[in-house]
């Protein structure tokens, strides 16, 4: 009857990693996948792999804030602009290469975050969602409009493409290298924010966060914490954006780009961190895929978003099944039941 | 010697309504405390200005010699104060295990750094391993572990109930409140629940329970603070309580 062990496994911190499913992971995405592109060697199909990759992050860095956290965020892709200026200033008018960029993008976004959130944070539910609608649309009419600093309309032409400490990393396969390695290292530090204690905290604050509170977590300071670290990441989200396709613009962050973020997490399952890379994988591959339908092929996306919404309601990869999926296979908690199955976190 | 927990004179006001109005009480350590009252007498509200949830209009608490009122309920909570909630708040869509997780990493927090970078070093693994000891060793203390892996939704509710306690346990508190734990519960349940309450209190927890069930409250307690409209009325032993006349009069009315 008793499938789990009686006495606390405290000795028992058995860990298991399986290690199964990220080496293959790790296979398709630094082997098959650019062995395939550099097969092909069409530049059309490395930008799209690119393309999906930097949505993969938008869509984990958005997994975290809305996802886990529940804090339903609508203005996530005017960070991505911010990373994505940010990298383009510097390099345009300081000559400053991708390995410096990269890192002040994630930082000068997280800090607009920062200052934005300090009054919205206590903001609750509906409120919160529109704040953030406000400060997208604040940020996007900055982009668009300070037209001595950003250029508005016009964009930034990104003189550079991708280097390590001045080592060019710009041909298509290096640059696909370079993408996939910061969005896999991104990825990997959002699944230990969402996949640990500190996740399981944020978690309770979406699930009732006055109950959080009076279980000692301060539940202002991580949402603070989650709004920040997610536009980190989508700042530099921006700045893989920025250096791949050498020309950015404000229309590349608006509104719209945000609701697709937000789509991607939802129709892979909000609260999970695999469903929220299918989700971004989905709806970047699949407009591209049914490129022969023409126009129909927005009416297809919609449509595919409406079905998985409709008889998926938890998602694709819901988060229930995909903290299982995590603790499994991914080595992430430690065992102690007889089933197979880890539970509590490393 | 200073009580574990002082209420000083402590008031409420919602608009007119004086919902708790010039209470002073003690609860020492080890004691097992009952607060009982007829409906709206402000039970709730004692409770929710003691772990914060509610700011003080009057008067002061303090709790192991410091001065709580004010603080935010996640500090109180995490100077050992913790409770449960009358209308059952559990996570439902989290395990029980993350669940009852969530009170050890409240009362021995993790923050990013340690979520990304506690795999890294021995103070970071001893860290989560410490709040997975905790969670288990709450579970096991209400009997949950054989469900630790289910969803939270997915409990029966005198399971829940017990999961809300598990959660609270999981802080390792030093003083635990419960709002009414057998609310909804049967007989025989509320039986067991008194039996687990006295297990917990002969471990040397303190601990407060509101509770409308009058023979839970006299089969365990060994005091009782009474309440009416707000105001105390009476303090004092199973005993003593059942007798006193303005408890009878508070509870029955008044045969004129």
């Amino acid at each position: 009857m008793n499938v789990f062990e009686t006495t606390a496994p405290t000795d028992g911190l058995t860990r298991r990693r399986g290690l199964l499913v990220p080496a293959l992971i790790l296979l398709l995405v630094f082997a098959a996948l650019p062995a395939l592109l550099a097969g092909f060697d069409k530049g059309y199909f490395y930008q799209i792999a690119n393309l999906a990759l930097i949505f993969v992050l938008l869509s984990a860095s958005m997994h975290l804030v809305t996802g886990v956290a529940g804090l339903l965020h609508l203005g996530h892709a005017a960070f991505y602009g911010v990373g994505a200026y940010t990298a383009a200033l510097l390099t345009s008018k300081l000559g400053l290469g991708f390995t410096v960029t990269l890192p002040l993008s994630g930082l000068v976004a997280a800090l607009v975050a920062f200052l934005v959130a300090l009054p919205t944070m206590r903001l609750v539910s509906i409120y919160f969602a529109v704040a953030t609608l406000a400060i997208g649309q604040m940020l996007y009419l900055v982009m668009l409009n300070w037209v001595d600093f950003t250029k508005g309309p016009n964009g930034i032409i990104v003189s550079k493409g991708f280097e390590l400490f001045g080592f060019s990393l710009s041909g298509r396969l290096a640059a696909y290298y370079t993408v996939a390695a910061v969005v896999t290292l991104s990825v990997v530090a959002i699944g230990r924010l969402s996949h640990s204690y500190y996740g399981n905290a944020l978690r309770s604050i979406r699930e009732d966060d006055q109950c959080a509170d009076a279980m000692g977590v301060s539940t202002v300071r991580l949402k603070m914490e989650a709004f920040t670290l997610s536009a980190f990441f989508a700042g530099i989200a921006g700045s893989l954006w920025a250096h791949m396709t050498g020309y950015i613009s404000p229309g590349d962050f608006k509104f719209s780009e945000s609701i697709l973020i937000l789509a991607m997490v939802v129709v892979g399952g909000l609260g999970s961190l695999p469903g929220a890379v299918i989700g971004a994988l989905l709806l970047i591959l699949l407009p591209e895929g049914l490129r022969g339908l023409g126009d129909f092929r927005n009416i297809m996306v919609g449509l595919v978003m409406f079905l998985s919404i409709l008889l998926l309601p938890k998602g694709l990869l819901g988060e229930v099944s995909a903290l299982r999926l995590v603790r499994r296979q991914l080595g992430a908690a430690w065992r102690s039941t007889g089933k197979g199955e880890g539970i509590g976190w490393r | 010697m200073t009580h574990l927990l002082e209420i000083r004179n402590v008031g409420r006001r919602f608009g007119g309504v004086q919902a708790v109005g010039d209470v002073t009480a003690h609860v020492d350590e080890g004691e097992l405390v009952g607060l009982i009252g007829p409906n709206g007498a402000g039970k709730t509200t004692l409770f929710n200005l003691i772990s914060g949830f509610t700011p003080l209009s009057a008067g002061t608490v303090a709790f192991a010699g410091r001065t709580i009122s004010g603080l935010k309920p996640n500090q109180v909570a995490r100077l050992g104060i913790s409770r449960t909630f009358q209308n059952l708040r559990v996570f439902p869509n989290m395990s029980v295990f993350d669940n009852v997780s969530v009170g050890a990493v409240g009362a021995l927090p993790q923050g990013a750094f340690g979520a990304l970078f506690g795999g890294l070093h021995k103070r970071g693994r001893d860290r989560s391993a410490e709040i997975s000891r905790r969670t288990w060793e709450a579970l096991e203390a209400v009997g949950l572990t054989h469900v630790a892996a289910e969803l939270a939704a997915n409990l029966p509710y005198g399971q829940r109930k017990y999961l809300e306690i598990a959660r609270a346990l999981a802080m390792r508190p030093r003083f635990l409140i419960l709002d009414e734990p057998a609310a909804g519960l049967n007989d025989t349940e509320t039986r067991d629940l008194a039996a687990f309450i006295k297990r917990l209190h002969g471990q040397g927890l303190t601990i407060m329970l509101v509770e409308h069930d009058m023979t839970l409250v006299m089969g365990i307690c060994q005091r009782i603070l009474v309440l009416a409209s707000g105001r105390k009325i009476a303090d004092g032993t199973p005993d003593v309580i059942r007798t006193d006349a303005a408890v009878l009069e508070a509870y029955l009315g008044v045969d004129e």
